[in-house]
């Protein structure tokens, strides 16, 4: 390489470099406020600096458990709750994350709804898991019939272990069809939200929903969107008195007025 | 070299400084020459004045006194003229004449004194007319606003007329404001910016025609005088002589900036004032008929239809229907109400909201006005969505007319949202706990490392490694079936080649125990033969292959059945089947023909 494409080069890199740097840099600063703020108890703090961090770097497990830890001491459960998921979402399984949702729902009251023994046992897995499952199925098939190459078995054998893994596959495929349905919620961050029997301000209430209660939106009317809990009542709700799981974030990003006020 | 060609170029520069500078005294008489640009002129306009003095660069004029008319310099401009070698040159000197009134003028013999002479110009005869008014009678006018005629209307009813103002194509015109209804009891929608223009010969001159398309709606009975005015300006341009870079008297005299076209373009022109008023015209409204008016009647007066849709049509009891009411036609949409949704216990309706769409022809009193009106059912039982009417009053006719739309079949599904459960109390509300001086939630301890960060939150499903992978995992599940059904088929082509080969062997030993006559042997080989590729036919051990499996198998008529029997009765029986020379049920022949059967259903069976 010549020198006078040397130089400009390898400036551009530092820069480049450099500049990488100073954003991470600038985000685990914003991350390690937000960590400090919380231990002090400055809740809010907390949640501004974290707030601060997913809007500039996008998301993290890590922060959106942080964040909803800060929501949820903070009184602001229908925002710890949807941050809880959405950490799940990135992290299943993790213990943390998991424990801290359960308690916050115990503790608020959040219980969910008595379900007969076939759903719990389909509820055993979580879609991640019913999806990896389902992609573990054919895996494992093509690696018996790629064993049946150098392994002779049995007519029965085989038989047997195909049957089994389409049982499980079929399995994978209704749990993952099930909690599909419902993999996309919306959480209640309203204190004092209301199912409408209208999509309009003065239509009549058809009883109030709980913050931090799951919904899962249907159809949508300007400014309202019909929604169903998890004990399957129906109600319009304005479109500020709940958030997406997997909406565009920062849901807090909204006019604090239109977030009942919070 | 270098210092020739300089040399050359400073003589050439001195020639021309000479010859633009050096006066041309002496080389030719004096005369001078006085000219006017136009002998006749409006006040408006002027003329310009020109004296030419020939053979002399300095003069002195005496400009003569004028009752009337003003003369002031415009400038002085040299011409050089070289002919035959002979240069001479005359100094132009412009003045512009204005007149205060109109009259015939003549401007008198014009004192010049030059190089010790004294000359005079001829006399000059010219006329000054008066400004035509731009927007009064006349052939030839400037500007000219005209308005199609009425007659008499309904209130309420849109009236189409056009506005037109004339411009002659001669004269530039700047417009100061949209023509303006004068008069009472009619109103006019706002006229648009952008009238629409054309051209058009009128008397023999050629017009610039400026068309407003609109209406007149009368609001009270009455005959009403209108008329219309427009502000605008006369533009006139004023000339203008630029002295030369050089102070004039030179080349460079003729500046491109004494171009009439600048004098437009550089803004040199003068207004002048016009008021354009149109024709007045008579307005006469009369009163809307009282007999057969309809209760729902809100003074929507014209031609319309009516059309009404609802979008969805099967809903849950609260869920809202989104009703659609398009009125379109001709009358006057400005003022138009929705028409009213009827009152049913059923339903519930809301305000609605309204948008016009004027049609593509821009007259401003057709098109289409649609309602959109939220109603919501209240209960399952209702089937269809009540009927919509409509009444305005059709003018031509002179009669009321009322519209109804269709009955909009829609099913209410049965459920939808009910009186809800009371809610949970939630058991310990942060404030609550704060206010007990009770610890907060235990929660497990925050994260002290962000971890890595995503731009969005997907579920593995729909993530592209996700995809990826099991559709790899897929194909190579169906390749490696593929090939198991390829091996499978291989080896059983081979097992079968292997079969056939075997067979072709042991029907050539068959045959040659046949044609040496041992039918003992011949039948055991016979049986064995048949055991074994039946055997391995039916899946089943060829020793252990017996008489009865056959028979279960094999129809009764078969030759192998025979044989194996034949053959079992030697192996069991304890006979010899052994004919010696004399023909016998086992002959020499008997067994060829055994052999041929048994070639033929065996090669069958592969």
């Amino acid at each position: 390489m010549s020198r006078s494409l040397f130089l400009p080069l390898a400036i551009f890199c530092v820069l480049a470099t450099a500049g990488f740097g100073r954003a991470d840099v600038e985000i685990d600063h914003l991350f390690a406020e937000g960590n400090a703020a919380y231990s002090r108890g400055d809740y809010p703090g907390a949640i501004a600096h974290y707030e601060a961090v997913t809007t500039r770097a996008g998301y993290s497990a890590a922060v959106l458990y942080n964040l909803a830890n800060s929501h949820a001491l903070a009184g602001n459960t229908g925002l710890a709750v949807l941050h809880y998921l959405q950490a799940l979402r990135l992290r299943p399984g993790d213990p943390d994350i998991a424990g801290n949702l359960a308690l916050l729902r115990s503790d608020r009251g959040l219980f969910p709804p008595k379900t007969g023994p076939a759903a719990r046992a389909m509820d055993l897995l979580t879609l991640p898991q019913y999806s990896l499952l389902a992609l573990s199925i054919p895996a494992l098939l093509a690696l018996a019939a790629l064993l049946g190459f150098r392994y002779r078995l049995s007519r029965r054998l085989r038989l047997g272990l195909v049957s089994l893994t389409l049982l499980l596959f079929a399995f994978a495929l209704t749990g993952a069809v099930r909690h599909y349905r419902l993999f996309d919620p919306a959480v209640v961050v309203q204190a004092d939200a209301r199912l409408l029997i209208s999509p309009f301000p003065a239509a009549a209430s058809a009883g109030t929903i709980q913050e931090g209660r799951l919904v899962y939106p249907e159809k949508r009317y300007n400014d309202f969107q019909l929604v169903s809990d998890e004990t399957g009542r129906r109600g319009w709700l304005p479109k500020t008195a709940f958030a997406r799981v997997q909406g565009t974030f920062p849901p807090m990003a909204r006019d604090p007025e239109d977030a009942g006020g919070r | 070299m270098k210092r020739r060609l300089l040399l050359c170029q400073y003589t050439v520069i001195a020639a021309f400084i000479v010859l633009i500078f050096a006066p041309a005294e002496g080389r030719g008489e004096i005369s001078v020459e006085a000219a006017l640009s136009h002998l006749s002129f409006s006040l408006a306009g002027r003329a310009e004045l020109s004296l030419t003095v020939h053979g002399a660069s300095q003069a002195d004029i005496e400009l003569p006194e004028i009752d009337g008319i003003q003369l002031s310099s415009r400038g002085q401009s040299r011409q050089i003229a070289v002919r035959n070698g002979e240069v001479s040159s005359a100094v132009v000197h412009t003045y512009q004449v204005e007149a205060s009134r109109p009259g015939e003028y003549t401007i008198p013999p014009i004192k010049v004194s030059a190089a010790g002479d004294t000359l005079r110009t001829v006399p000059l005869h010219f006329t000054v007319t008066k400004d035509a008014p731009a927007h009064l009678g006349g052939d030839n006018q400037i500007a000219m606003l005209e308005v199609t005629a009425t007659g008499d209307h309904y209130p309420g009813e849109a009236v189409p007329i056009e506005i037109k103002a004339y411009f002659r194509r001669d004269h530039r015109v700047e417009l100061h404001s949209l023509p303006s209804l004068q008069g009472d009891g009619v109103i006019m929608p706002p006229l648009r910016d952008t009238p629409r223009q054309e051209e058009e010969v009128r008397n023999g001159q050629r017009y610039h025609l400026l068309n407003w398309k609109t209406t007149l709606t009368g609001v009270k009975a009455g005959r009403h005088q209108l008329f219309f005015q427009l502000d605008a300006s006369l533009l006139t341009p004023r000339s203008r002589r630029s002295p030369g870079a050089l102070g004039g008297g030179g080349l460079f005299d003729s500046s491109p900036f004494n171009d009439p076209f600048f004098d437009s373009f550089l803004g040199n022109s003068q207004r002048q004032r016009l008021q354009l008023t149109s024709p007045t015209i008579t307005f006469n409204v009369i009163p809307l008929p009282d007999a057969g008016q309809p209760a729902d009647f809100s003074g929507s007066v014209g031609d319309f239809q009516l059309q009404v849709t609802a979008q969805p049509l099967t809903v849950d009891p609260g869920e809202p229907i989104s009703l659609r009411i398009a009125i379109s036609g001709q009358g006057n949409f400005e003022g138009m109400e929705a028409p009213a949704f009827p009152d049913h216990p059923g339903w519930k309706s809301y305000p609605p909201t309204a948008e016009f769409s004027a049609s593509p022809e821009g007259d401003g009193f057709s098109g289409e006005k649609v309602f959109t009106r939220a109603i919501v059912a209240g209960s399952e039982e209702l089937t269809a969505i009540p009927t919509i009417s409509f009444s305005y009053f059709d003018p031509r006719e002179r009669v009321y007319k009322t519209l109804f739309s269709d009955s909009i079949p829609i099913t209410v599904r049965p459920g939808g949202l009910t009186a809800p459960p009371p809610p949970p109390l939630p058991r310990n509300t942060p404030a609550k706990l704060q206010e007990e001086g009770e610890p907060l939630l235990d929660l497990a301890p925050i994260r002290l490392e962000s971890g890595p960060f995503t731009a969005e939150i997907i579920p593995y499903f729909l993530q592209t490694w996700y995809l990826a992978t099991f559709a790899l995992s897929l194909f190579a599940l169906l390749a490696l079936f593929v090939a198991h059904l390829l091996r499978h088929r291989l080896a059983g082509l081979g097992r079968r080649r292997q079969r056939r080969r075997q067979l072709a062997t042991e029907l050539e030993q068959l045959a040659a125990l046949g044609d040496n006559d041992h039918p003992d042997n011949f039948l055991t080989a016979a049986k064995a033969t048949i055991a074994r590729h039946l055997g391995e036919h039916y899946g089943l051990e060829p020793a252990a292959l017996t008489l009865a499996d056959l028979e279960q198998r094999l129809p009764a008529n078969s030759p192998l059945l025979a044989l194996f029997s034949a053959a079992e009765e030697v192996a069991y029986g304890g006979g010899s089947r052994s004919g010696g020379n004399g023909p016998g049920p086992w002959d020499r022949a008997k067994l060829a023909s055994c052999c041929r059967e048994l070639r033929q259903e065996l090669e069958a069976l592969q």
